[in-house]
């Protein structure tokens, strides 16, 4: 039986992936998203992510409520998409402490399930060794 | 093209190659079935999410912003 691979989609894919502002890592957003419509991987998300797109999108784009509800619908319409609720602290603080990353990215990367892929272009998460990431192109 | 394809004891099919092309369809997608004049009528969709690619293309940020490290510009205290 075919394992599908799980995927934690991170806030600046899901901002390139609606706004577009480069053609090339647009296209690679889209390339996953049609993959994991087709059955490919299984997406997951965070609700710091939901909350980051609001953020972005509200304080940085000037995009409404509505706008940005569309964008939330849009996102839990993903096949299979699991929200991960869950972070762990305490290893968030170990890696803010000892490896220099800002704190929200260590509870990202805290919410992480088992042999789950963060997609993500923040160079950071390469510090962790615990976490596998890989840039959207890379799939 | 007129094709003859076999619908198996599990009532799957398969479209031909030369079928997708002519209709574009180049990835696995949902489609909507029904009956027409008792004929099988299939027509694939679009899925939603994709229907928002790009969908704020063109707005530019209020601010220099640099996406690929998004979380420099988020100010935690405004959630």
């Amino acid at each position: 039986m075919v394992k599908i691979k799980k995927v934690f989609i991170d806030t600046n894919f899901w901002i390139r992936y609606f706004t577009k502002d480069n053609e090339i890592q647009y296209k690679a957003t889209v390339d996953l998203v049609e993959k994991i419509e087709s059955g490919k991987f299984r997406p997951f998300i965070s609700a710091i992510v939901f909350l980051e797109i609001n953020f972005v999108l509200s304080q940085l784009y000037d995009k409404n409520l509505k706008q940005i509800n569309k964008c939330f619908d849009l996102i839990m319409s993903l096949r299979n998409l699991v929200i991960v609720n869950k972070t762990d602290f305490e290893k968030a603080l170990k890696w803010h402490r000892n490896l220099k990353i800002k704190l929200p990215d260590c509870l990202i990367a805290s919410c992480l399930p088992d042999n789950c892929v963060l997609v993500s272009w923040d160079k950071d998460f390469n510090k962790i060794k615990e976490i596998d990431s890989k840039k959207p192109s890379e799939f | 093209m007129l094709q003859l394809i076999t619908i198996t004891p599990n009532w799957q099919f398969y479209i031909p190659g030369n079928i997708r092309k002519q209709i574009k369809l180049n990835r696995p997608t949902k489609a909507k079935i029904s009956v027409k004049n008792k004929k099988i009528v299939i027509e694939p969709i679009k899925s939603k999410i994709l229907t928002g690619a790009g969908m704020f293309a063109g707005s530019k940020p209020n601010r220099k912003i640099d996406v690929d490290n998004i979380r420099d510009f988020i100010d935690y205290s405004q959630w």
